[in-house]
């Protein structure tokens, strides 16, 4: 009881209170923006998350969190260009209801149903990811260092069509992971250490330049390449009834748990992300209202259905990827990879260990999901109106202010050691410009992202368990849990194949 | 062989791969502490293995994709010179950050990327306007710092010869310091009102004041609020 009140109050103050609202706006607004992605927001504000205590920070990455995932069906609605992939398949139905003059319900809509996923997601969380946390108390080194190996795996081959590009990303991360020096014996690990010996290299890569890079300066190049088609003419909607009729949303119960259950599940599982889950709830939304017993609108003909379906379910994403990412320490998506990136740089390890001794904590996460929540049905309804000007923000602006707060965000981690900070600037545009050529050439960046967190976790792990057994390597193949691991990572790999020669 | 730029990043995983494993093999085989048994595979194991799974994947890839039929990896011209633009003056932010300072280093790349970024396209016959324009915004931009500072100072000393200690709090100097800037800058935005609807004026301008009210607002979030120290460099003061 005594955690419960506290992690309630670690949120439930001013300051925290006006952290969450901050990031709540700036998540929508980036979400709105075509081509700014919810991890791209989370990587760049990991900076200033970093300056405040934990709770407040993880709050404030949440926010930006909920709001991007939902500000993204602004612009899809109003313009059919989906402001991230979240809102790939509100679309089809939310951009035909503006067509029909519509545009207010359909924005409407997809906020309640923003809300009602990112609630049940939030309830889903908190009832299991304690439980999950628990399982994990009979891992040994064996396992853990199986269960990263799985983490990697499942999210090189669901991340791309191209298995191959996703393993070979992910050993990338893996190997920069390496860098600096050896946790167990303080060997240097560097390229030319006689020279480089006194660099900040020895440290290793830092974690937030590297997302910093990957996620937001990539992304900044990338994005360049739409510069000529300037900025985006804001649309000339007319937006009166917001509110959706209550009894018409009651009438798509079926629609809305299938969702919840969708969106939760495959944010559940590292490395899908909400781009699937919208997909699977639109196609169940489509074959539930094909039968006329349901009395709904046909799903694909410009209705409320085809909005709340996919808008449930992206949201309901948000609480499903932090169940592996807070119990496991295995992130369910690339923005909760942020996240847990951000989390362990604060020294929070995930797992028993934060539900056993810093439960607090983990009832302020729940608590700033919720209040994530809250702030994001709020403001996008009173700023149903306002927002969309968000889109007549031109890129010229956008672009080179992100660029300078990314490079400024990686300097100020280490803000109090110059040389560090510079270094830590030069990490993040090397990684954004990898990033940006691996993203031309269709490599994932979220493996890196993965490799990057795990790499330690795996080492660590692998050679304990060797270590531990007498220097046997099949020490993997003799502990059950461990095996099923192995099989999953296996299964993982081979599945996206067998499916491939079909 | 077929040509494709494809090819090119197997390439360049092949030989990083390669750079990755010849690096690890000269890394000191050192043992856990502890271990005197000898059974922990050691600091220089797993790097070696990874370095050569980089390296068979990278080999397939490369075989794969000199047979994919998918689009070549292209850039239009335009786009090509920004990208170019904005890689190599970042570079040089980075490379001149502590030198230059803070506030004269983003004035610079902020002010010349939404120049550019702006016109779309970087051509000789621009350059005129931009560097009348980017002296401009530096100038400005010095000033705004130096009424800034001045402010922060007065509140600071105020607060340390009176009993008002609030003066002297990191907030309230913050505060007081914002909005003050943040009147002069809305004064002069609205001074310029018309010319910024000047077509002439219009890019130069309207990069000016973004420039300067960017650079101003990270300098108060991150140095004010989180203390973090943003390199002075040639503005002392």
């Amino acid at each position: 009881m005594e955690e419960l009140i506290s992690g309630f109050l670690q949120i439930f103050n001013v300051g925290t209170i006006l952290w969450v609202a901050l990031g709540e706006v700036l998540g929508i607004v980036l979400g709105a923006l075509p081509g700014l992605t919810a991890t791209m927001g989370i990587a760049l504000m990991v900076p200033i998350s970093f300056q405040l205590s934990k709770a407040t920070g993880i709050a404030l990455l949440l926010g930006v969190y909920c709001g991007a995932v939902s500000g993204a069906s602004i612009p899809a609605i109003l313009l059919g260009i989906p402001g991230n992939p979240n809102a790939i398949a509100t679309v089809y139905d939310g951009h035909a209801m503006t067509k029909k003059g519509l545009a207010g319900q359909a924005l409407g809509g997809a906020v309640v149903a923003s809300f009602i996923g990112g609630i049940a997601s939030l309830i889903i969380l908190v009832l299991f990811s304690p439980l999950i946390a628990k399982i994990t108390l009979a891992f040994g080194p064996a396992e853990k260092a199986c269960l990263a190996m799985v983490g990697l795996t499942i999210i090189a081959s669901v991340s791309t069509k191209n298995l191959a590009k996703g393993i070979l990303t992910g050993l990338l991360g893996l190997s920069l992971s390496l860098l600096g020096t050896d946790p167990f014996s303080n060997a240097l690990r560097i390229p030319f250490p006689d020279l480089l010996a006194k660099t900040p290299l020895t440290s290793g890569i830092n974690l937030i330049p590297a997302l910093i890079g990957l996620f937001g300066i990539s992304q900044v190049l990338f994005d360049l390449e739409r510069i000529k088609q300037g900025h985006i003419a804001p649309p000339q909607v007319k937006i009166d009834r917001v509110f959706p009729p209550l009894k018409k949303i009651a009438r798509m119960w079926r629609i809305i748990i299938e969702s919840i259950g969708i969106g939760t599940l495959i944010g559940a599982i590292p490395g899908t992300g909400a781009s699937i889950a919208v997909f699977l709830s639109y196609e169940r939304a489509k074959n539930i209202t094909s039968s006329p017993k349901w009395k709904l609108g046909k799903v694909g003909s410009g209705c409320l259905e085809g909005v709340i379906a996919p808008e449930v379910a992206n949201n309901a994403v948000t609480g499903g990827a932090l169940i592996p990412a807070l119990s496991l320490g295995i992130p369910g998506d690339a923005a909760t990879a942020v996240l847990l990136g951000a989390l362990l740089i604060k020294g929070v390890v995930p797992g028993y260990q934060l539900f056993s001794q810093e439960m607090s904590l983990v009832y302020a996460i729940f608590f700033a999901l919720f209040l994530s929540n809250v702030f994001m049905f709020t403001f996008q309804i009173l700023g149903v109106r306002l927002f969309p000007k968000v889109l007549a923000v031109p890129m010229a602006i956008l672009i080179p202010i992100i660029l300078v707060l990314s490079l400024i965000g990686s300097y100020a981690i280490q803000g109090q050691a110059i040389l560090s900070a510079i270094f830590d600037m030069g990490v993040a545009l090397a990684l954004g410009i990898l990033g940006y050529f691996l993203k031309k050439g269709g490599y994932p960046i979220a493996p890196i992202v993965l490799g990057l967190i795990l790499g330690g976790m795996f080492e660590e792990n692998f050679r304990r368990a060797v270590k531990l057994a007498g220097g046997n390597y099949f020490v993997f193949f003799t502990k059950p849990i461990a095996i099923l691991f192995i099989a999953l990572a296996i299964f993982s790999v081979v599945l996206p194949l067998l499916k491939k020669r079909k | 062989m077929k040509k494709t730029t494809r090819i090119i990043i197997p390439i360049v995983f092949i030989f990083f791969s390669l750079l990755y494993i010849i690096l690890s093999f000269s890394i000191e085989q050192r043992k856990m502490i502890g271990d005197e048994m000898g059974w922990d595979p050691g600091s220089r194991a797993i790097p070696i293995g990874i370095g050569f799974l980089m390296l068979g994947v990278s080999i397939y890839l490369f075989f794969k994709e000199r047979k994919s039929g998918e689009e070549e990896i292209t850039l239009d011209p335009a786009s090509k010179k920004l990208i170019i633009l904005t890689i190599m003056l970042s570079i040089l932010y980075i490379l001149f950050f502590r030198f230059v300072g803070f506030i004269l280093s983003t004035n610079v790349l902020l002010f010349t990327l939404i120049y550019f970024y702006y016109k779309r396209d970087i051509k000789w016959n621009m350059m005129r306007n931009f560097s009348i324009g980017l002296l401009a915004s530096t100038g400005t931009m010095i000033l705004f710092y130096s009424i800034g500072r001045f402010v922060t100072h007065f509140l600071f000393l105020i607060g340390r010869r009176s009993n008002f200690e609030i003066f002297s709090g990191r907030l309230f100097m913050t505060g007081v310091t914002f909005l003050i800037l943040l009147f002069i800058f809305f004064t002069m935005l609205l001074l310029f009102r018309k010319a910024i609807k000047n077509e002439n004026f219009r890019i130069p301008l309207l990069s000016g004041f973004i420039t300067i009210g960017v650079t101003e607002f990270i300098y108060i979030i991150f140095k004010q609020i989180f203390w973090v120290s943003l390199a002075k460099g040639l503005i002392f003061w």
